[in-house]
């Protein structure tokens, strides 16, 4: 655990405290606030229209539940939430592949260019992506992959890279110098070196960036909507895009199809929360 | 651990749904991948997303694909905000739908570069017409305008077949009507519109019932006000266009305004705005602030007597609104009302009315053939009943029947002549960006006619006249394109002297040619006038 | 560190460079290129196809007198100074967070500020959206039921802005006034849920020899924020700056989403990112969108130059 300080060293930090009441006031109403649109987006999607209007702010009686506007959202989403798993996992598991790799080179060895080539990919952290929008149209046009969603994968793989390198060559670079020159002697290549060494000992980083580049992926709604034209290719960030642009909002169904649009999320989360928050502030620590 | 189970069934739901997806898009390109003889998919894409259109291109796409089951009809339905961002990158991108509809976001260089003119088919009959009245009819007389919406004058060319139209009407909820006047006679004259008004605040008072006159926002809002205004200006009109002229075009309006032969506070333009002020106070306060659907939500949850829409508002209007419905013309001013009547001729007629809603041919589409077949479909007598029958809007083809539901709308043409409107129209781009930002002068309740008069009277000649510069850049674009063609069509027509195509193509261009160039020389005349006045 | 090797050596470990391969292709397809491809095109009246028509610096020169690229820099000025002060919350959510007793409690409200971060940005900013409608939204309904906006109206009448008035709902994303207070006011109360937890992370690596000391010396809780929390998560903090600073002046979805591609009534939303996506992919001019590109390019990394070499953190 990363927790540096048990029970009894807090003691001594808010010893002269007399009780928490008020800190716990203070957290519990910043955490409401934060959490009062997603109560919204669930106690309205199960109204229809006229309850809604008629009782904006609190939920109905169990019994008045529109189940109905659950079924419209998932006809309508889980198509989208489909491609962008397969948009988002493929991403991930592409960068994070690459990176290792990438990672690896800079880190074991100074590399003659070594340098030459980490500086290249460091200043691409500072080159503000703005300007590449257009450009990168016209390039995804010359290689015919407009309209495919092999164009969103690609880019995921590719926006995602560069920060994640950075962040492994940084791990890598820790490990003992004795592990690899162990697996050296024993006469295992750079590949399995990778495997049996880098990996375990990072294991929990590369969850966390894999977590961050899913999340970058499964947010992004720019390219896919300039790069998609067929809507059973859409992503999550497009569909909703579209949902918003109908001109008689059904909010109840609007607001199941967020629910379900989110869902996917919130599931891996429920599994994998502890994972998440330990490894973001390791990694905080170390940035 | 249990920690690492947790994250155990998190991996394995991924990689369940990761497994399901993939295969699902493994399928479904299995499907796209059987081309040519076997399955050819043809695109249309269209921003009509209110109630209607879709179920009505579906029910048509469906009697397309009976004829030919081996096409099979997609239809894409963008919203209208993001329409034109969309067009450009399809266009751009070359994946652009076979057919796209045309209108929002569409500019001349757009249509001229990616879209295929369909005019060698316009003085010929439409295959699908086979079987019908009008089967002999060249495909420019079967529709109501004489195919006229469908033509771009700046390019001479045909490019849409369009398939509905559009008239502006007055929606009442005819339940609360009949509660608060008894009757359910709808207003015919803007009197009985104001005493109509005046009655619902009476009733809304005695009830305690936050009911309005009528449900406006700024899109709706103006709209009434526009129309109502060009009744105030019918006689101005009259007198400033020269004659062969029957409306204030935009140079005509302009030239006459920097000529001093009318501004914002001669009498009629004076009227013209007291009277959208009136009728903008019968509206729920704030209402220029507020979107198309509020006032729609407005009058579907009974809180407004009427609403001022289109005819593509019809069928969403008539879901959503759980009562009688009832349709009628805008009620202008008569020429008994002591206030509005003096300078004004009557009502205006509809007999301009133009069809719309027409689909392009884009020109890199693999299935060239059909999706052209696909759009002569759309626009024959069968399809076109099916539209109006499924989508409750306005039929393009003669000799279809409107519903019950749709003969309020048909365009009407009883009436007379619009006035000049005070934003000029036609492009005028700055004029009217002067006239929408003051507008809230006009209408709010601690504005009036003299604040937003007094506001527009400085910057009007000025804005006039930039508008005009730009006018004047654009026609003389237009002459040069136009100038090109006509050598070009000369020359061919030079060495095959009997092809009468070729002449008759030559004779309109020449025609719009020549007009193009009138509008050119009038639109200078006036820059230069405004540079050097004369004493 | 990573081990300085000799050349014999390198020559022998060659096929280590395949392992760049890959990175170097994808960065260079779709990064370097484009941006290569960004300042060629800037020279040119591009409009995305196959046709160009070199017009040397015009497109600099017109993007010089664009009047509406340079407002957006103003609107985005004011989004970068509201977006630091943003932070704030995060990091009194976190020292709040660190300095409770329970260790549970802790990992409670750790999970609590997560749960909103896991729901999709856009279904947040969605949300938003539908909270500033005129007559449904929950801004409205909230200031009108706490009496809040009878203030607002008050407070219009005194200050003369002639924006909030009695009776007419208040149209945050259309009324042009009240569109950069709406882009500021979003989010509240702007809790990062990366924010907090890296803020945490810092906090908790304090050593507490650091904090007997302060209550040694009688420090208040104020005082020992200042002197010893702040201090010591200054890098995290800057890291959160830079990062910040470098988003907001790129991003642009935010405006897109809210207020559409024209920035909203009277184009008040826009932003520089947004203006080069407009000229763009509306209006077609893709040459001068990237040569807007490359103005709002040098301009951010002028920032990052200033900020590594005059912004120094002392240990």
């Amino acid at each position: 655990m990363s927790e540096s300080s048990s029970p009894a060293k807090l003691d001594a930090v808010t010893a002269k405290r007399p009780s928490d009441l008020g800190k716990h006031l203070v957290l519990l109403l910043l955490l409401g606030i934060s959490l009062f649109p997603f109560y919204m987006m669930i106690q309205i999607s199960l109204k229809d229209n006229s309850l809604f209007f008629a009782n904006p702010w609190l939920p109905n009686a169990p019994d008045t539940w529109k189940w109905g506007n659950y079924l419209y959202a998932m006809r309508l989403i889980l198509p989208y939430v489909a491609n962008t798993v397969v948009v988002s996992v493929t991403a991930t598991a592409g960068c994070l592949a690459i990176s290792i790799f990438g990672a690896y080179f800079f880190a074991r060895y100074k590399m003659p260019f070594g340098g030459f080539l980490w500086a290249a990919f460091l200043l691409l952290m500072l080159m503000p992506g703005v300007a590449n929008i257009v450009p990168l149209f016209a390039v995804l046009k010359g290689l015919g992959l407009l309209n495919t969603l092999w164009a969103l994968i690609l880019l995921g793989v590719s926006g995602g890279i560069v920060f994640t390198m950075y962040v492994l060559r940084n791990f890598i670079e820790d490990i003992p110098k004795d592990l690899f020159e162990a697996a050296e002697i024993d006469g295992a290549s750079h590949f399995h070196q990778i495997r049996n060494v880098v990996i375990p000992m990072s294991g929990s980083i590369i969850g966390t960036l894999a977590i961050l580049t899913f999340l970058n992926t499964w947010n992004d709604f720019l390219m896919p909507l300039i790069v998609l034209r067929d809507p059973q290719l859409f992503t999550i960030g497009v569909g909703l895009i579209y949902l918003d642009g109908e001109y008689v909002k059904p909010w109840g169904q609007i607001m199941a199809a967020f629910f379900v649009a989110s869902l996917p999320l919130i599931i891996i989360f429920m599994f994998m929360m502890k994972l998440f928050i330990r490894g973001l502030s390791a990694g905080a620590v170390k940035g | 651990m249990r920690e690492k189970i947790f994250n155990g069934i998190g991996i394995g739901l991924l990689a369940l749904c990761f497994v399901v997806a993939l295969t699902r898009i493994v399928l479904m390109n299995k499907g796209r991948t059987d081309d040519g003889r076997k399955q050819i998919t043809l695109r249309l894409a269209h921003w009509q997303l209110e109630n209607g259109p879709r179920e009505a291109f579906e029910e048509m796409a469906k009697a397309y694909m009976k004829l030919n089951p081996h096409i099979r009809i997609e239809q894409i339905a963008i919203p209208e905000r993001i329409y034109p961002n969309w067009l450009i990158t399809q266009l751009v991108g070359e994946t652009a739908p076979d057919l796209i509809e045309i209108g929002i976001g569409m500019t001349d260089e757009l249509l001229a570069r990616y879209f295929v003119p369909i005019t060698p088919l316009v003085n010929q009959p439409n295959p699908h017409n086979r079987g019908t009245p009008l089967e002999k009819t060249p495909l420019r007389e079967t529709f109501f305008d004489g195919m006229e919406g469908g033509y771009n004058q700046n390019l001479f060319e045909y490019y849409t077949a369009p398939i509905s139209g559009v008239t502006i009407r007055m929606y009442y909820n005819l339940e609360l009507l009949e509660a608060i006047t008894g009757s359910r006679t709808l207003p015919r004259t803007y009197e009985e519109l104001v005493s109509l008004c005046e009655k619902t605040r009476a009733y809304a008072e005695e009830n305690q019932a936050p009911i309005v006159p009528i449900a406006g926002s700024r899109y709706n809002g103006p709209m009434l006000m526009n129309l109502l205004f060009s009744s105030q200006t019918q006689k101005l009109s009259e007198r400033i266009v020269p004659p062969g002229l029957l409306e204030a075009d935009p140079i005509t309006a302009a030239g006459a305004y920097l000529r001093d032969q009318w501004d914002v506070e001669t009498p009629e333009v004076r009227s013209g705005l007291e009277l959208m002020r009136d009728v903008g106070q019968y509206m729920q306060p704030g209402f220029i602030q507020l979107m198309r659907d509020d006032a729609t939500l407005l009058f579907v949850q009974k809180r407004a007597v009427m609403i001022c829409s289109g005819s593509w508002d019809a069928t969403s209007i008539r879901l959503q609104s759980g009562f009688d419905l009832g349709v009628g013309r805008i009620p202008f001013p008569s020429r008994d009302n002591p206030k509005y009547g003096k300078y004004t001729e009557g009502g205006l007629s509809e007999a301009g009315t133009n069809a719309g809603l027409g689909f392009g041919l884009t020109r890199n589409g693999p299935h060239q053939k059909e999706a052209l077949d696909f759009l002569l479909f759309l626009a024959s007598q069968r399809a076109n009943q099916i539209w109006t029958d499924v989508s409750g809007w306005i039929p393009s083809v003669i000799g279809t029947r409107a519903g019950k539901e749709v003969e309020p709308f048909l365009p009407q043409a009883e009436g007379y002549l619009r006035g000049l409107q005070i934003t000029i129209g036609g492009g005028f781009a700055d004029t009217t960006r002067v006239f929408n930002t003051n507008f809230h002068l006009l209408v709010s309740p601690l504005g009036g006619v003299d604040a937003f008069t007094n506001a527009i009277r400085g910057q009007y000649p000025e804005t006039l006249v930039s508008d005009l510069h730009r006018y004047v850049r654009t026609q003389r674009t237009l002459v040069q394109r136009g100038d090109t063609q006509l050598g070009a069509l000369s020359w061919m027509a030079s060495r095959q002297g009997e092809n009468r195509i070729l002449q008759q193509r030559f004779d309109t261009f020449l025609q719009a040619d020549s007009f193009n160039q009138q509008q050119f020389y009038r639109a200078r005349l006036l820059v230069e006038q405004e540079k050097s006045p004369q004493p | 560190m990573s081990t300085p090797i000799s050349s014999r050596k390198a020559l022998h470990e060659w096929k280590l460079y395949l392992f760049i391969v890959p990175a170097i292709i994808l960065v260079g397809v779709f990064c370097y290129f484009p941006a290569a491809s960004a300042i060629y095109h800037s020279f040119f009246r591009w409009s995305g196809g196959t046709t160009k028509e070199f017009i040397g610096l015009q497109n600099f020169r017109d993007a010089l007198g664009d009047r509406i690229f340079w407002y957006s820099f103003w609107v985005i000025a004011i989004l970068v100074v509201s977006n630091v002060i943003k932070l704030v919350p995060s990091i009194l959510m976190a020292v709040l967070i660190h300095r409770l007793k329970s260790d549970r409690w802790q990992y409670l409200y750790r999970v609590g500020v997560v749960l909103p971060m896991i729901v999709p940005g856009l279904v947040t900013l969605f949300i938003w959206k539908f909270f500033f409608d005129p007559t449904q939204g929950a801004l409205n309904g909230f200031l009108d039921a706490t009496g809040l906006k009878a203030m607002l109206v008050w407070l219009d009448g005194m200050m003369g802005w002639d924006v909030f008035h009695e009776g007419i709902p208040i149209a945050w994303l259309g009324e042009p006034d009240l569109i950069i207070p709406s882009l500021i006011i979003w989010g509240f109360p702007w809790i990062g849920a990366v924010g907090v937890l890296i803020y945490l992370a810092g906090l908790q690596s304090i050593g507490t020899e650091v904090y007997e000391a302060a209550e040694l010396d009688g420090a208040s809780s104020w005082q020992k924020f200042r002197f010893v929390e702040f201090p010591l998560i200054m890098t995290q903090v800057r890291l959160s700056l830079v990062m910040l600073i470098i988003a907001t002046l790129q991003g642009f979805g935010l405006q897109f989403l809210l207020l559409g591609q024209d920035g909203g009534p009277g184009g008040r939303g826009m932003v520089p990112g947004l203006w080069m996506f407009n000229r763009a992919f509306l209006a077609g001019e893709f040459g001068y969108a990237c040569a807007l590109g490359i103005f709002l390019f040098v301009f951010i990394l002028g920032l990052t130059w200033i900020n590594n070499r005059y912004v120094r953190v002392e240990k």
